[in-house]
C-alpha cells in the first residue's frame, strides 16, 4: 500500500493486537491506534474458562504484552472506547466519546459476543455469560464450594465452565438442547466420551433438554425451568450458547456481510483499505475449498498476519490448517481440520485411559482429528491434513506404528 | 533474577533478564525474542514451542 501513514485497528483482542505486531515486525513505522471497547490491553481469552477461571494463573499473564511495549513501540491505544462509525469515502472512523481517526489501512477486529438466551429472566442477577475478563470478575467470587451453577449450553465453554467448577467444589447441572454434548463441533464418540468424563465427576448433564425460562425472586436467580416445567434450583446460571460475531460496524459502512464480514485469503474486505481478522470474518477455508468462519486463536493470530503483510506488501504468510483446543479435569484436547462432511471416523488409542483419537476421514483423505491427550497424533495430523495425503485406515488405528511412521509413508 | 540467553538459527545471543516465576517462553514473547511464537500462549495446545532438556 503506497502512503501509508496511519492503520486504525478496531478491537483489542488477539486479532487486533497480532496484526498490530505483525505491523511492526515487517517494518511498518508509522501510526498505529488499537481502539478497544474493553478496559484492559489485549489479552488471551482461552484461559478464561480454563486455568484463570479456576484461579491457577495470574492476570498479568494473560496479556500478549506489557503496556511498556505499547510505549515502545508507538502505538496509541484507546481503550474502553467505541467506534461509531465508519465513514470509507473520507476514510475515517467515528468514535463514540467524539473525534475521529484518519486511516490509509483499517483493520475490523471486532470479535464476536456472546448470544442470548432468547428466554424470560436473562437480566437477573447471578445470570452471566462468558467472553471477556470483566465477566470472569462478576462470576469468580460466585465460585463458591456447595452453590448451585447451572449452565446452559453443552459447547467448550459450557463445558470448560463446569469442569472448573466442579473442581472448586460448587454442584453443576448442565443443559442441553441436542442429544449429546458438542454435538456441533465434534462426532458422537468424542461426545459421548465428555459426557462419561463430566458425568464421572459429578457434573449432572440434561440432554435434549429446553430451557424455557429463568425464574428468579426480589431480582435474583432462583431456577432454571425447562421447558417440560421442571425447576432446577441455581444460584447462579451461566449460558454458553454460542457467540453472534460482531459485524454491524462493517454492514452500516456497506462492506459486504453474510454472519461474518466477507474477506479474502488476504483478510481483505472488497475495499482495499479495509480488512478484517479474527471471530468477526467468513473467509476462505483453504484446505476445504469453502468459505466459514473460525472461532479461533488460530484464526485471530493468521488473519492478524495477513492483513499486516497485506498492508505491507509482504509476501502471503503460511496458512495453517485450523486448530484448536479445550482443556476440562486432566484432558487435553486437541483439534485440527474441520471434521464436517467426514464420511469415515477412525479411533487410535485407548479411551478408557482417556488417552485417544479420532480420525476423521473424506475419500481416504484426512480432513480432521480429536486427539485426546495425544500430541503426536494432533501434531502429524495437522500435516497430513495440509498435503491433503490419502492415509490407509487400518494404519491409523493400529498404535504398533507411529504417527510419526505414518506421516512419513502417507502420499 | 535469571538471566536467560536466547540463540537463534544463526548464533546470534540476545540475553534477557527473566523475572522468578515466569517461563522461557513467556519471558521470549514479553522481550519480543523474533522465532517464539508460542501461539497457544503456554496451554501446550498448538506445539509450536518443543523443549529439549540436556541430561548432562
Amino acid at each position: 500500500m503506497n502512503d501509508l501513514e496511519y492503520v486504525v485497528v478496531i478491537g483489542a483482542g488477539q486479532a487486533g493486537a497480532q496484526a498490530i505486531q505483525s505491523l511492526r515486525l515487517f517494518g511498518y513505522e508509522g501510526h498505529i491506534t488499537l481502539v478497544g471497547d474493553e478496559a484492559a490491553l489485549p489479552y488471551q481469552r482461552p484461559p478464561l474458562s480454563k486455568a484463570y477461571m479456576k484461579g491457577e494463573m495470574a492476570e498479568d499473564r494473560l496479556y500478549f504484552k506489557p503496556a511498556a511495549w505499547y510505549e515502545d513501540n508507538h502505538v496509541e491505544t484507546l481503550l474502553s472506547q467505541r467506534v461509531e462509525q465508519i465513514d470509507r469515502t473520507a476514510r475515517q472512523v467515528r468514535l463514540e466519546h467524539g473525534g475521529h481517526l484518519t486511516y490509509d489501512a483499517l483493520i475490523i477486529a471486532t470479535g464476536a459476543r456472546p448470544r442470548q438466551p432468547p428466554v424470560e429472566g436473562v437480566d437477573l442477577d447471578n445470570v452471566f455469560d462468558l467472553r471477556g475478563l470483566a465477566d470472569v470478575e462478576h462470576i469468580q467470587p460466585k465460585m463458591i464450594p456447595g452453590k448451585k451453577l447451572v449452565i446452559v449450553g453443552a459447547g467448550y465453554i459450557g463445558l470448560e465452565a463446569a469442569a472448573v467448577a466442579r473442581q472448586l467444589g460448587l454442584e453443576v447441572t448442565v443443559i442441553e438442547m441436542a442429544e449429546r454434548v458438542l454435538a456441533r463441533v465434534t462426532s458422537p464418540v468424542i461426545s459421548e466420551f465428555y459426557q462419561d468424563l463430566h458425568r464421572g465427576h459429578g457434573v449432572d448433564i440434561r440432554l435434549g433438554a429446553r430451557l424455557s425460562k429463568l425464574k428468579g425472586e426480589g431480582g435474583k436467580i432462583t431456577h432454571a425451568v425447562l421447558a417440560d416445567g421442571e425447576e432446577i434450583p441455581a444460584d447462579m446460571v451461566l449460558a454458553g450458547i454460542g457467540i453472534v460475531p460482531n459485524v454491524e460496524l462493517a454492514e452500516a459502512a456497506g462492506l459486504p456481510c453474510r454472519n461474518g464480514i466477507i474477506v479474502d485469503e488476504d483478510a481483505r474486505t472488497n475495499d482495499p483499505h479495509v480488512f478484517a481478522a479474527g471471530d468477526c470474518t467468513i473467509r476462505p477455508l483453504a484446505h476445504y475449498a469453502r468459505t466459514g468462519r473460525l472461532e479461533s486463536v488460530h484464526n485471530a493470530i493468521e488473519q492478524g498476519k495477513l492483513a499486516a503483510a497485506a498492508i505491507m506488501g509482504k509476501p502471503r504468510p503460511n496458512i495453517d490448517c485450523p486448530w484448536f483446543w479445550s482443556d476440562q479435569y486432566d484432558v487435553k484436547l486437541q483439534i485440527a481440520g474441520l471434521s464436517e462432511g467426514h464420511d469415515q471416523v477412525v479411533l487410535r488409542g485407548d479411551r478408557a485411559a482417556k488417552k485417544f483419537a479420532a480420525f476423521y476421514l473424506k475419500n481416504g483423505k484426512l480432513i480432521a482429528v480429536d486427539a485426546v491427550n495425544s500430541p503426536p497424533e494432533f501434531i502429524a495430523s495437522k500435516k497430513l491434513i495440509m498435503t491433503g495425503a490419502t492415509v490407509a485406515p487400518e494404519k491409523l488405528s493400529d498404535t504398533s506404528i507411529t504417527m510419526k511412521e505414518i506421516a512419513a509413508s502417507a502420499a | 533474577m535469571p538471566t536467560i540467553i536466547y540463540i537463534d538459527h544463526e548464533g546470534t545471543e540476545r540475553p534477557i533478564e527473566a523475572k522468578n516465576g515466569e517461563t522461557v517462553m513467556e519471558t521470549a514473547i514479553k522481550n519480543s525474542i523474533p522465532g517464539i511464537d508460542a501461539d497457544c500462549g503456554g496451554a501446550c495446545a498448538c506445539a509450536i514451542c518443543h523443549v529439549y532438556v540436556d541430561e548432562a
